[in-house]
């Protein structure tokens, strides 16, 4: 299936069905990262149950250096 | 000496610092360890999905039981998505606390006072403690605390400038008429800037670029707590009122050539 993620397009294995497999296949640890799906916020422990579905919008955030 | 409490939370130091443009984490997290400061700000981006996983994010080099933690909302336009930002950080790392910047500019990043003030009535709602950056209007600084935020957090330059203490005046009336604590944020470039911003009844001052982009950071950031600390107990000490006339410091009778 095909999502946005991080704002690009990604056609993404079949067998990845989760966010949290996603993640997996990305090798991004889900300490200190937020995921959204289509705007809304997932909890650590929505990762593993959240459902990918085609044309999602999945933004990965991690906390970076900053004044 | 009071301690500085923001939040209910107490400071020993009344030097925070930014955690940008360093070199390396490792001389970041000991600049922040070396000086003693307590709160620090971090910044939320796109995890770079092109790159190798990041084995050593930045967050995993700060001790939530000895710093403050607290995203700031840079890159926010408006105040949606400064709310969005703040939430997602609360999602990432459980921060509660959140440093509301909302510079739409990117030439000057002068913050933007109307959107800064709509975020933080929303995230004071939401249980956030919110730290606004604001340019140095006394008004706006009042408003915010009429609303319930933590802090207010007038710049003293545009940030990154290194100029000092630009808006002394401004950030003079903001601190008499405060009820919460004051933070000059941005602009401030040396340890004397920060100095006079603490000797002025500043209560804390948040520096970044001037110790992240000095050759030696960790000695800078040292400097910076000193000279924050000297500050402090000058005002302690209550200095004497300047004033324009002479006033001898040793006695003016027993001269030698005195008959």
């Amino acid at each position: 299936m095909t999502i946005q993620l991080n704002g690009k397009q990604q056609v993404i294995a079949e067998g990845i069905q989760t966010v949290e497999a996603l993640l997996e296949s990305l090798g991004v640890k889900a300490k200190g990262i937020a995921v959204e799906v289509n705007g809304e916020i997932l909890s650590l422990d929505q990762l593993g149950s959240a459902q990918l579905r085609e044309n999602d919008q999945v933004e990965v955030i991690q906390f970076v250096g900053g004044g | 000496m009071n301690n500085l409490v923001i939040a209910g939370r107490e400071f020993r130091s009344r030097l925070f610092i930014g955690t940008g443009k360093f070199g390396s984490a490792v001389t970041m997290s000991r600049a922040i360890e070396e000086s003693g400061a307590e709160l620090v700000t971090v910044a939320l981006r796109r995890v770079d999905l092109e790159k190798a996983p990041d084995e050593d994010p930045l967050i995993s080099h700060l001790d939530p039981n000895r710093v403050v933690i607290v995203p700031n909302t840079s890159g926010a336009r408006t105040a949606e998505e400064a709310v969005r930002i703040a939430k997602l950080a609360r999602a990432a790392g459980g921060f509660e606390w959140v440093k509301l910047e909302l510079t739409p500019n990117l030439h000057h990043l002068l913050p933007d006072p109307i959107e800064t003030f709509k975020a933080a009535e929303i995230l004071v709602t939401e249980g956030f403690h919110v730290l606004p950056y604001i340019n140095a209007d006394p008004v706006l600084a009042k408003r915010l605390e009429e609303i319930g935020t933590a802090a207010v957090m007038p710049l003293a330059a545009p940030i990154g400038t290194n100029l000092g203490l630009q808006t002394k005046a401004m950030i003079e009336i903001i601190i008499q008429n405060a009820r919460i604590p004051v933070v000059v944020d941005a602009g401030l470039g040396l340890p004397s800037h920060a100095a006079a911003a603490i000797e002025m009844g500043a209560d804390c001052v948040l520096i970044n670029t001037a110790i992240a982009a000095a050759k030696d950071p960790v000695k800078m950031a040292c400097a910076f707590a000193k000279a924050v600390q000297a500050a402090e107990e000058a005002r302690d000490a209550t200095p004497r009122a300047p004033r324009s006339t002479a006033t001898a410091s040793s006695p003016l009778t027993g001269f030698l050539w005195e008959h």
